[in-house]
């Protein structure tokens, strides 16, 4: 019923999505009567008036035909035509720009700067400047390695961004992208959905790790890749709040307990060294070691009350004489679960 | 049938848009065959069939805003032995399946408002990546400010064991909420303050407050920080620090700090989390170096400092990039630490030729001490892919090696893609 519930789902999704094929809706451009050219003279702004205010894309920015006729006198039939031009059609941008802040940034009058070209009448209103005008003036490439997109683009997941290599971001990013996230999750959501970051971070219902579905991606430094199985004891012991970043203790235990290591496994074996139990009897004593790492031991140990370690170290039993908190351990508020597990 | 109505509500509500915008949609079938004998004698195999399906219909405007659905969702059948570990979830049927994400986002009052209902990553803050079915809330007022709230039930594999000890996920807990108040000034400065909450069935699972920053002093200099201070222990979990320089165009400079607590990321209601305090600390640095278009090379070294003693990680990477369609690099890397270590030699290269494409990767490992008896591992993948029409995608990959647990593997990969990308003209 559960499955059949999501297919339906997913086939009305789909459905409402609309597979119509290979789609491409193109923004209407309407070409200009205005010739710029021609008044020259004037300052954009005597125009223009409200590009001085004007805060984002998308304001009315272009002066109505009363503009016209603070100089024009429209009389005449062919004149009316003329001061009555099409007119362009709202536009919604994916870009934020904020002409106010930016007018203020360059010498009077010298719109140009940005607006190399004006359009000509009969030519498509599509002269915005291009993004090599904003990098003019702003470093791009560190924007760009930092995944730094939001304070401009609005939206990116469309922009056909081909070939992706070109955009793949720099160095360590795997280590560096969750500490850019915290911070900017909005930044990843303006190219990224979140069923790009759940390839990896849905790690409670993806099948298997990315690395198995993409082995073609040979220069993602995915972080199980290749051998990872001989050495997660290693990289665990280096950073153990690493893997508690993404799985639970029965994550690791569900593996362990198949391959005999837990205690839940069917026929357990030891897999701690000679001298693990007491102190002095061998070379590791498991005081230490859970001391030094934990979260070693909860890839086993993390059964709550029925952990292997209540059973040693609960009051009334063989070991209460030690203290097993750490130093400056304080816990009074002794009706917690875990607190009663040891201390009925 | 708590479930099922809130799926049904976000179909109808789908159907009920007058016209769908922008959709990207894949799906990739994948079946893998592995024969793998282990060292004691007993032999796996494994035939599994995934399907793997994603579809995402953004920019849905309407007159209360812009919408946004995504699903991604996946569902696979065991061909040959039922395979004894997926993930961690509960093993018991041939087929299997179960949902990643599968969310309606609406940016509404001119995105001064973002709300997202169902299953979901909450990413901002300390909430440390939540795999959550619940709902995020987003404020933005003006000037910069905003505020993220969340709250729900943290995922668990295949919609069972939610907030048990059979929990996978990062947190253990029935119910998880938080949020994230924040202050940016565009290419200069994001602060922001945190709060992640999480109990179990009435017991509390996880209590902390963060911080992160993140500011660029100058164009060439940028700093990010973040930690988190665990409110039970009243002890700091993590924080750590990073600067990034270009020293010059082609010259990338970082060095990081990084202090953590690991048994605060266990969650609050684990025996285990009484038995220890343990501290580390790492510090180091790396950089990128770019001394010609077509080379990159990454190099980073960290000092790993614990209370059973220290410990090293380094690693030297190169790309070549001789063409645009061709990729050769070589990666090498160690780790050292007071129980063991080992160092990797890798090389991978990868080559597109009109509709075809092709990539060889290879490792070696040598460990310090011995692993299941075996001190070193071998292997490689070598796939090839055609593209067999617009949008479509087949590709085979092999992978065979031997390492410590397994004599000998051979795994064998055949993947069939489809992904569309319905775009539009955006300026």
């Amino acid at each position: 019923m559960k499955r059949a519930t999501l297919l339906s789902s997913l086939l009305l999704l789909a459905a409402a999505c609309g597979f119509k094929g290979t789609q491409t809706q193109v923004v209407e451009r309407v070409p200009t009567t205005f010739p710029h050219e021609i008044h020259g003279g004037f300052d954009c702004a005597d125009c223009h008036t409200g590009i001085i205010k004007s805060t984002r894309l998308g304001d009315s920015n272009l002066p109505g035909v009363a503009k016209c006729e603070e100089c024009h006198d429209r009389t005449s039939a062919e004149d009316k035509a003329k001061f009555n031009p099409p007119r362009r059609k709202a536009r919604e941008y994916e870009l934020r720009f904020d002409h106010a802040a930016h007018l203020k940034r360059v010498p009077k009058g010298e719109c140009a700067t940005c607006h190399k070209d004006l359009p000509a009448p009969g030519q498509p209103w599509n002269t915005s400047p291009p993004m090599a005008t904003c990098t003019a003036c702003h470093e791009h490439k560190v924007d760009f390695a930092e995944a730094r997109c939001s304070p401009c683009h609005v939206s990116l997941k469309r922009y056909p961004l081909k070939p992706i290599t070109e955009f793949s971001h720099e160095g360590n990013w795997v280590k560096e992208h969750g500490r850019l996230a915290r911070g900017s999750a909005e930044s990843c959501a303006t190219c990224h959905e979140q069923t790009y970051c759940a390839q990896c971070h849905a790690t409670a219902t993806r099948p298997a790790r990315p690395e198995i579905f993409f082995p073609e991606k040979v220069e993602v430094d995915f972080i199980h890749r290749a051998d990872f199985v001989s050495r997660h004891k290693i990289e665990a012991s280096a950073d153990p709040a690493s893997c508690r970043k993404c799985h639970g203790s029965y994550f690791c235990d569900s593996c362990h307990k198949e391959q005999g290591l837990s205690p839940r496994s069917l026929s357990p074996r030891d897999p701690h060294p000679a001298g693990w139990s007491s102190r002095g009897s061998g070379t590791a004593f498991h005081g230490d070691a859970a001391r030094a790492n934990i979260v070693s031991c909860a890839g086993c140990h993390d059964q709550g009350a029925a952990s292997i370690c209540v059973m040693c170290h609960k009051v009334g039993s063989v070991v209460t004489n030690i203290n097993i908190h750490p130093p400056g351990f304080k816990q009074t508020d002794k009706t917690k679960a875990m607190c009663r597990a040891c201390h009925p | 049938m708590r479930r099922r109505l809130p799926l049904a509500a976000a179909a109808a509500w789908l159907l009920a848009v007058p016209a769908a915008a922008d959709v990207v949609t894949a799906s990739s079938t994948t079946v893998v065959t592995a024969g793998r004998p282990y060292r004691d004698g007993s032999l796996t195999s494994a035939v599994p069939v995934y399907e793997l399906v994603s579809i995402s219909a953004s920019e849905m405007k309407t007159s209360w805003g812009e919408f946004e659905a995504t699903l991604s969702a996946w569902g696979a059948v065991d061909g040959s032995d039922i395979r004894f570990w997926q993930n961690g979830a509960p093993v018991g049927s041939r087929a299997t399946g179960d949902v990643d994400v599968a969310y309606l986002r609406g940016d509404l009052r001119s995105r001064k408002l973002t709300v997202r209902l169902g299953r979901q990553v909450i990413v901002e803050g300390n909430a440390r990546m939540l795999h959550l079915d619940g709902a995020q809330i987003v404020v933005r007022p003006s000037r910069g400010f905003g505020l993220s709230l969340y709250g729900g039930a943290p995922v668990a594999p295949r919609f069972d064991a939610r907030g048990t000890a059979f929990t996978t996920g990062n947190t253990l807990a029935t119910v998880a909420y938080g949020g994230r108040a924040y202050w940016s000034l565009a290419g200069l400065l994001e602060l922001g303050v945190s709060g992640s909450m999480a109990t179990a069935d009435g017991d509390l699972t996880r209590k902390d407050v963060g911080a992160d920053l993140r500011i660029t002093p100058h164009h060439r200099v940028e700093i990010t920080s973040s930690g988190f201070y665990n409110l039970p222990e009243k002890r700091v979990g993590q924080v750590d620090v990073a600067v990034g320089f270009e020293a010059q165009r082609t010259l990338r400079l970082a060095v990081d700090y990084q202090h953590v607590e690991p048994d605060l990321f266990l969650p609050r209601n684990s025996i285990l989390s009484v038995f220890a305090a343990d501290k580390r600390n790492d510090f180091g640095g790396g950089l990128r170096w770019t001394p010609m278009r077509t080379i990159a090379v990454d190099a980073d070294y960290h000092l790993l400092k614990a209370e059973d003693g220290n410990g090293s990680r380094a690693r030297l990477k190169g790309t070549y990039r001789p063409y645009g369609r061709w990729v050769v690099g070589a990666d090498f890397q160690l780790l050292k630490v007071p129980e063991n270590g080992y160092w990797l030699a890798r090389a991978f290269a990868s080559r597109e030729l009109g509709r075809f494409a092709a990539t060889l990767d290879g490792w070696f490992y040598r460990y310090d001490k011995q692993v299941n008896g075996q001190d070193q591992s071998l292997g490689g993948t070598v796939t090839g892919s055609m593209q067999l029409a617009p949008s479509w995608r087949v590709a085979l990959a092999g992978t065979a090696g031997s390492d410590p647990f397994y004599k000998s593997r051979l795994d064998v990969m055949a993947k069939l893609v489809w992904n569309q990308l319905y775009t539009r003209e955006v300026r």
